[in-house]
């Protein structure tokens, strides 16, 4: 069966014909080849020879700065073992007073809290971790790159699709299910994003409405304990 | 007699400078054609293919001869272009004058492409910096899509997605609205001879 869309990728990257059957597509091939005929039409630009002479000489100029440079950083070098010597002299003094028997060592510990949730379904707990995370990578996604954004969408399907069994595991647990709810509505308008201005209006109610934070409070907590 | 490439690089890898700027010299003039379309201004492309030249020199010792000397500078130039600051230069404005509005005969057919051609790189200009390079590298250099995304590191299907989201978007700019033209008067592409 035709996949217009996948025609039109093919086609555009020349790994396929014109088409039989498909007036649209048809009408695509022909306008976009009248853009890019008409784009081909203008030949290369092509400087005088007195240009690329002038090019050579700047480019010249250009790497004996570089080279220079180079020297001069090549003097630092030279001074190099004399400061990596002082710098292990430093650290071997700095090793022996820590290592001093009056001084009281300390040990430090690191323990998980997770009494706030308890009860709640482990995989609810590491759902909302790895929407947590989905969520931090959306917030920092330049509208630009549609290739993230493609991902985000895709990210944000599959976890759509997750939600229901997710909210079914949540039990009585009331404020997790209001923040399921609101993460729901989120992942929604990231899956139907069709303009990259919309994802800076999207990244800003995430900040807004502390639905990061939200989806952290059902995480353990570390403790650190130090311990004499 | 002109030494091969292969003995330039080995001078060039033991520091010639010589013997490097006769390397860059076969590919200087690819590299500024692409630069003047990526760049639009011939101060930046200029700026910008010294600066390819300029990071090919500082790795030129890491060139190990796994691909061709063009497909290595091809690689420092994407990575230079994606990374390099633009002047705040304003793109060339595009003015058209009384009588260029619908050729008739097959001359000003040339005349209305160079239009075209103009307004092309403008719309180009406004893309992220990374759909216009795939774009440039396609329809400029010719790359295959799988040259594209070695070069950009990444998928044959990422590099299809994105040259179609840049054709279709130029195609939509100059066929779905009318192009507008002094005195009134709208003009098709297709309407052309």
């Amino acid at each position: 069966m035709h996949d217009c869309q996948r025609f039109r990728e093919d086609w555009i990257a020349r790994l396929t014909g014109d088409p039989v059957d498909c007036e649209e597509c048809r009408r695509f091939c022909e306008e976009t080849t009248e853009v890019l005929t008409a784009l081909a039409s203008r030949g290369p630009v092509e400087p005088s020879e007195e240009y690329w002479t002038g090019f050579s000489n700047r480019l010249r100029a250009r790497l004996v700065a570089e080279i220079s440079l180079e020297h001069q950083r090549g003097s630092w070098v030279r001074w190099m073992p004399v400061l990596a010597s002082a710098a292990c002299l430093v650290l071997a003094i700095a090793w022996v007073n820590l290592r001093n028997p009056a001084r009281e060592s300390a040990e430090v510990s690191i323990s998980f809290d997770d009494n706030h949730f308890e009860g709640l379904d482990r995989r609810v707990v590491a759902f909302l971790r790895q929407s947590e995370l989905d969520l931090r990578n959306f917030t920092k996604i330049d509208p630009s790159f549609a290739e993230e954004i493609e991902d985000a969408r895709n990210r944000a399907s599959r976890s759509l699709e997750k939600m229901t069994e997710q909210k079914e595991a949540t039990g009585d647990f009331a404020p997790v299910q209001i923040t399921l709810n609101e993460y729901e509505s989120i992942l929604r308008e990231i899956k139907n994003l069709d303009s990259a201005e919309d994802i800076a209006d999207i990244q800003m109610r995430i900040r807004r409405n502390g639905l990061i934070a939200n989806l952290k409070a059902y995480q353990p907590r570390v403790i650190l304990a130090s311990q004499r | 007699m002109a030494l091969p490439e292969s003995d330039l690089i080995a001078k060039a890898q033991n520091g010639d400078m010589d013997a490097f700027c006769l390397l860059v010299s076969d590919h200087q003039r690819v590299m500024y054609a692409l630069a003047l379309r990526y760049c639009c201004n011939h101060h930046d492309a200029e700026d910008l293919v010294q600066e390819v030249f300029l990071n090919a020199y500082r790795s030129i010792t890491r060139f190990r001869g796994e691909s061709t000397f063009h497909t290595w500078l091809r690689r420092i130039m994407v990575n230079s272009f994606l990374s390099h600051k633009r002047r705040k230069e304003p793109p060339p404005s595009i003015e058209i004058t009384e009588g260029t509005g619908v050729p008739a005969i097959g001359s000003d057919r040339t005349a209305f492409n160079n239009i075209v051609v103009q307004q092309v790189l403008q719309h180009l200009d406004e893309m992220p910096a990374r759909q216009k390079l795939m774009f440039i590298l396609k329809h400029q250099e010719g790359l295959t899509c799988e040259e594209i995304a070695d070069n950009f590191g990444t998928s044959v299907g990422t590099v299809k997605k994105t040259l179609f989201r840049v054709v279709d978007r130029l195609r939509k700019e100059f066929h779905t609205p009318e192009i507008h033209v002094s005195e009134g008067r709208n003009a098709r592409l297709s309407e052309i001879p």
